[in-house]
């Protein structure tokens, strides 16, 4: 008996939470989202830039480009207009060849012209980023309780990076990484022995809404971090055969790592007694006719370097194992939504592997 | 009076006493008289009690003259002939029943009710008690009556007991040492003695010239008495001058609802007018808008900075231990002061000193003993309390794995050693210490702890003056301990403090003056964290440590200008000191330092590194319009030099104490309380209106997104502002009676105008609760059964919410919030029951037990303490709710005493 009132007691304390139906008081007026960025990586420049509209909290959410003209100013005087929403990508000898200066000097400025008004951000330089050491998976398992209140024990991936936080200048440099992954998936075997069963190579995005970031100032003192937890996955069939992680290394300015902490800030919050007030995430775009629109989005500028990892499933002790058929229909139909019949049922999935898959 | 007429009338003589009450042998000469006063006046003589009741009170006796007769037949000549008889019992009771019920059975219960009616019967027939001698007679007729009024079980002075001649219009009240001075002239009188909690005394007193009259009240019935929060007489809030004021006895909330069955304090000081909580599982309380950390709450003359345990589910508080809690909301004499808000005073009772006394209770979270007792009797009392949880236990019982590899622990320990040297010179010592420990599936944990010593020494230095002298230290250690991997570390705040004060009281009969001085010592140490893994990426790192002192000189009076108008007028000068050493920063614009403003460290050597003065006036005043209204007003400027630094909803065990230096400024404030006062039905019905208005002209509140943790400059966190808050409270509260309650009704408001916040504007604190409702009522329904319902309503606390989202990069939604505090979480209510059965009692009964079944949250209402919206992995979002209490809590709690 009371067993079950402390059962009772502690799932309220820890976990009464669940939806309500309430009016948000939802913005009358959509706000302006200005951004863009510059990277750039070992061979080119990557150019970046649109304005869309913030949308309702609650709504469904499709932001679209809105018609602005993008422009980037490139060392204070020469504009380089680049279509709204779509990757520039240019080389970087050429880039110099057409704009002039050198990697070391170059700065940038974004310029949004759109309805009638005019937006610039701060000028960003790009700060060399350290090139990252290595990556490394760790399994873990969680004792947890599930949506039906079933005790199951769980295994999970955790990604780790470990790299310097100097660059090649001798700063120490801020660093925020993306995660993606890509896995390799072979179809159930069947009994017809001339079905010639398929491999497929599917991108899994789990991690887009993640943030992952370090201010040199969390780590005094410190070149080099160790053990850096960048992404967090279950321990599933997306190992079974081989799962490569990419992760993009990128340099920030202190002004862009305070504005990636403010965003995981207001992104964490959970609720809970004791949730860091909330607050408005800082801007580096100004509306250059009405100072007090109050606008959303930041411009960054970075270099950025890339690393991945092969994990095989000895690494994370999972089985290896093509996909497990235990019965075969009698006819398969192009409906039949199972990827161990047909792999390119599962998402973002292709016959063809990534570039880089070895 | 009436009773020398009768004697007149009446003689009446006790021959020999005999082996049963009935046969006690009489002489009898009586002229006719009635029934009930015959009675009376033969239970003077008696080893017994007769018991007349009422119905048969007013009926004739014989007039008769005869000798040698036993009580039963002298009794059965006056009653026959109205067809009664008397039914003896034990040997101690007749009762005067009609002849045709003498032998009907009868059970215990009645003779149980027999006994308490005719105890009832004989405290009322004290003789008269004689004070001072002929010898001392003053020629002017006119004497002083001084005394003390102590617990009849603890022998503990008994502050606020009123003290009236009846039908004289004299009275006065106790002093914080219990003592009392009457004047009066030479003659008879009957002197009621009253105070909550206790029964009333009518003592019958012939005074011939000045004397010491010391009174013992006995507590009403264990368990028994009424659930009545009120001040210090039943018309106290008519009659005192002292304008927002919360008295709240410990008993008088034992059979409220609790939570989980635990009596407390706090909990029962947020049914008060003016006094809420942003939530369950917040820690501390707000008082007229003010923050957690603008309160002063003292056990004695000793600072608590963390009054909670479990992270906020219970206060540090055993209720058992102490005499009474008194909130000062806003007006505060002038002996209280470093806070803005309000000063909660909660005083510790003596051991006893006469006989040992232990009384506890069992609930589902804790258990609380609590021992007192004489080690030499009349001169050093003892006093141990400790109460502890055992809910380390219980969460090994739950099948959860997260819970299972959790734990909860806390203890209060509270000990009390007291001495009088003589009738002038008192030495009280006392420790409390307190611990919590929570620690989350290997996760985290937190870890505080208080501990204080206190002395005080108490001498009367003439009839009318007191002076008592406080000596405390104590220190808060608090620390969070994060277990995982690369984040494993260990963060550490703490500090500690070093107080003295000086007071005197002069206690005249129009003039009662209190005048002192108190210093405070504070060493509040740098926040510290370090890594606790060989992998942890966290460096050690470590604020600076502060240092200040605060000094205040106080006075203040309460005066008796006239019959209807009394004014206590006060004045406290404090100076703060912050002291070196120091490691700061100079910056572009001192009075707005920011971190972009940061020119140079540098480093201050010892010495004062800076001052700051104020002179805060207080006063109050009472105008009694007619014998049960009065108009109240108040005035009250405070100062505040420690601030508690957090910017979540509720501290936390990691918030810190900064105190005021060259940058962070005092907090200040004006308070200002205008009340109407009106009772009814000879103060059955206590009612009043209040009205209160405080006006912040300097505080702080924190930039968005704030980096609080071992911050070196952090004044650059913190932004200027001013605040107000205003409302009025009503109350109406019916005393006594099998049916009782009150009802509090509260409009408030609470708001902040900071620049860097909310464009300038102003906008309401994390604590504005417009509409705020309680109403409690209770159900005697009889001795040993009652009943308690409690309804709360409050409009929801205000909450900064999303109002749109927006994606970053094409990658990462972005919530994107309002305004602060632009919005609220949906309307608080809930509703409490409890029931209490307690054993019948007898006064012969030295082991007194009572059961407490309490149910918290009755309908089980989901009060949203937070909403927030969840983002789903494709983009939807869905609004939440995260209630603290999301069910029903029952307990069952029980509660023992011996005496």
């Amino acid at each position: 008996m009371i067993k079950h009132l402390w059962l009772v007691m502690f799932i309220c304390w820890g976990a009464c939470i669940d939806e309500i139906k309430i009016d948000l008081p939802e913005a009358r007026l959509q706000q302006k989202v200005v951004e863009g960025y510059v990277e750039r990586d070992q061979n080119k420049y990557i150019l970046w830039g649109q304005v869309s509209l913030t949308q309702n909290a609650t709504g469904s959410f499709a932001p679209e480009p809105i018609g602005a003209l993008i422009t980037i100013r490139y060392n204070g005087n020469i504009d380089i207009s680049i279509p709204e929403g779509t990757i520039t990508r240019i080389p970087i000898d050429e880039f110099h060849r057409l704009y002039g200066g050198t990697p070391d000097e170059a700065r940038f400025q974004l310029i949004a012209e759109v309805q009638g008004q005019r937006y610039h951000s701060a000028e960003q330089k790009i700060i060399p980023v350290p090139k990252p050491d290595s990556l490394t998976v760790k399994t873990e398992l969680r004792t947890e309780v599930n949506m039906n209140n079933n005790i199951t024990e769980n295994r999970y991936v955790k990604l780790l990076v470990h790299t310097p936080l100097l660059n090649t200048k001798n700063e120490l440099v801020s660093l925020s990484w993306v995660v993606s992954s890509a896995f390799q998936f072979m179809e159930g075997m069947r009994s017809n022995p001339f079905y010639d069963e398929k491999t497929c190579y599917s991108i899994y995005n789990v991690y887009q809404n993640d943030i992952n970031v370090a201010g040199v100032q969390d780590y005094p003192g410190k070149r080099t971090i160790h053990n850096i937890e960048i992404a967090e996955t279950p321990n599933d069939f997306r190992f079974s055969i081989a799962c490569y992680f990419t992760v993009v290394q990128k340099s920030l300015n202190q002004e862009s790592i305070d504005y990636w902490k403010e965003v995981k800030a207001s992104n964490e919050r959970t609720g809970n007694l004791y949730d860091v007030f909330p607050g408005r995430i800082r801007t580096n775009i100004i509306n250059e006719i009405d100072e007090e629109e109050i606008v959303n989005g930041f411009f960054h500028a970075s270099e950025v370097d890339t690393i991945r990892l092969r994990v095989n499933p000895d690494m994370v002790d999972y089985p290896r194992q093509r996909c497990l058929l235990w019965m075969e229909p009698e006819i398969i139909t192009a409906d039949d939504p199972d990827p161990c019949l047909d792999c390119l049922k599962l998402a973002n999935s292709s016959l063809e592997p990534p570039h880089y898959w070895k | 009076m009436k009773l020398l007429a009768i004697f007149c009338f009446l003689s009446l003589s006790l021959v020999c006493f005999s082996q049963t009450l009935s046969d006690t042998v009489l002489d009898l000469q009586a002229d006719s008289m009635t029934l009930g006063q015959f009675v009376q006046l033969t239970n003077r003589l008696i080893p017994g009690v007769i018991y007349c009741p009422d119905e048969f009170s007013m009926l004739p006796t014989r007039a008769t003259n005869q000798h040698n007769l036993t009580l039963h037949d002298l009794l059965e000549y006056q009653v026959e002939h109205h067809g009664l008889d008397i039914l003896f019992h034990r040997n101690s009771i007749g009762v005067i029943v009609r002849k045709e019920e003498k032998f009907r059975q009868y059970t215990s219960d009645y003779y149980q009710v027999l006994e308490e009616s005719i105890e009832a019967a004989q405290s009322n027939e004290q003789r008269e008690m004689v004070i001072g001698t002929i010898d001392q007679i003053n020629n002017t007729g006119e004497t002083r009556i001084t005394g003390i009024v102590r617990d009849q079980e603890t022998n503990e002075e008994i502050i606020g007991a009123t003290l009236i001649l009846e039908d004289q219009s004299i009275g006065t009240a106790t002093e914080p040492d219990g003592s009392f001075v009457l004047t009066v002239r030479s003659g008879s009188y009957m002197l009621v003695v009253q105070y909550v909690g206790y029964q009333v005394q009518r003592l019958p007193i012939k005074v011939i010239s000045s004397g010491q009259l010391d009174i013992s009240l006995e507590r009403s019935t264990v368990l028994l008495d009424e659930v009545v929060v009120q001040a210090k007489a039943r018309d106290i809030n008519v009659q005192s001058t002292q304008v927002g004021v919360s008295r709240l006895s410990t008993r008088e909330i034992e059979k409220l609802p609790s939570f989980l069955g635990e009596v407390d304090i706090i909990k029962g000081l947020l049914l008060q007018p003016g006094v809420s909580t942003i939530g369950e599982g917040s820690q501390g309380f707000n008082v007229r808008g003010g923050n957690v950390d603008q309160n002063l709450i003292m056990i004695d003359e000793g600072m608590i900075f963390n009054a909670s345990h479990a992270l906020g589910f219970f206060s540090s508080f055993n209720s058992d231990i102490v005499s009474e809690a008194v909130l000062y909301k806003g007006t505060m004499p002038a002996s209280y002061g470093g806070r803005l808000a309000s000063a909660l005073d909660i005083k510790v009772r003596d051991g006893s000193f006469d006989r040992w006394h232990a009384k506890g209770g069992l609930g589902l979270v804790s258990s609380r003993i609590n021992i007192d007792g004489p080690l030499v009797s009349d001169k050093t009392s003892v006093l141990l309390s400790l109460r502890s949880t055992y809910s380390n236990w219980l969460l090994k019982q739950v099948n959860i794995p997260e819970v299972k590899a959790s734990s909860a622990y806390f203890y209060d320990l509270n000990f009390r050693l007291s001495h009088r040297f003589n009738e002038k010179n008192n030495l009280s010592a006392s420790a409390y210490v307190t611990q919590d420990q929570f620690s989350f599936n290997k996760e985290f944990g937190f870890d505080y702890q208080t501990a204080m010593v206190q002395m005080q020494y108490r001498k009367i230095l003439g009839l009318k003056t007191l002076s008592t002298t406080n000596f405390v230290w104590s220190r808060y250690d608090s620390q969070q301990d994060d277990l995982d991997s690369t984040d494993a570390s260990l963060y550490q705040t703490g500090l500690e403090y070093l107080k003295i004060k000086e007071n005197v009281n002069y206690l005249g009969e129009q003039l009662q003056a209190n005048a002192g001085f108190s210093a405070i010592y504070y060493q509040v140490d740098g926040n510290r964290i370090r890594p606790t893994s060989v992998i942890s990426l966290i460096q050690p790192e470590a604020s600076d440590a502060q240092k200040g002192i605060e000094w205040s000189l106080y006075a203040d009076f309460d005066l008796e200008i006239s019959a209807r108008l009394s004014v206590i007028g006060g004045l406290r000068y404090s100076i703060f000191n912050a002291l070196g050493p120091q490691n700061t920063f100079t910056y572009v614009d001192p009075t707005k330092p920011t971190a972009e403003g940061i020119l140079e460290p540098i480093r201050i050597e010892d010495g004062i590194v800076k001052s700051h003065f104020n002179l805060q006036p207080r006063l109050s005043m009472r105008y009694n319009l007619t014998a049960n209204s009065s108009v109240k007003g108040g005035y009250g400027r405070t100062a505040q030099y420690i601030n508690q630094i957090y910017n979540s909803e509720t501290p936390t065990p990691t918030s810190f104490w900064q105190l005021s230096n060259q940058y962070i400024l005092p907090q200040l404030a004006h308070n200002f309380s205008l009340g109407y006062f009106q009772n009814f039905s000879d103060n059955l019905w206590v009612t009043s209106i209040e009205g209160f208005y405080r006006n912040i002209d300097q505080l702080f509140d924190f930039r968005d997104f704030a980096d609080l943790l071992v911050n070196e400059h952090l004044e650059t966190e913190l932004l200027p502002g001013i605040g107000r808050s205003y409302g009025v409270e009503l109350s109406i509260n019916r005393q006594v009676g099998a049916i009782h309650g009150w009802l509090n009704y509260t409009y408030s408001k609470s708001q902040r105008k900071v620049k860097g916040i909310n464009e300038g504007n102003w906008y309401v604190s994390n604590f504005d609760k417009p509409h705020d409702l309680t109403l409690i009522t209770n159900f005697q329904i009889n001795k040993r059964n009652s009943l308690s319902i409690n309804f709360t309503y409050g409009t929801g606390r205000p909450i900064t919410v999303p109002v749109n989202k927006y994606l970053v990069q094409n990658r990462v939604i972005v919530l994107n919030y309002s305004d602060r505090n632009a919005f609220r979480v949906p309307d608080y209510h809930r509703l409490d029951f409890s029931y209490t059965l307690a054993q019948g009692f007898r006064k012969s009964k030295k082991f007194k037990t009572s059961w407490t079944f309490s149910i918290y949250n009755l309908y089980g209402r989901r009060n949203a303490f937070s909403v927030f919206l969840e983002q789903g992995s494709t983009g939807g979002t869905k609004i939440k709710r995260l209630a603290v209490l999301g069910s029903a809590f029952p307990s069952l709690t029980f509660n023992f005493e011996l005496l």
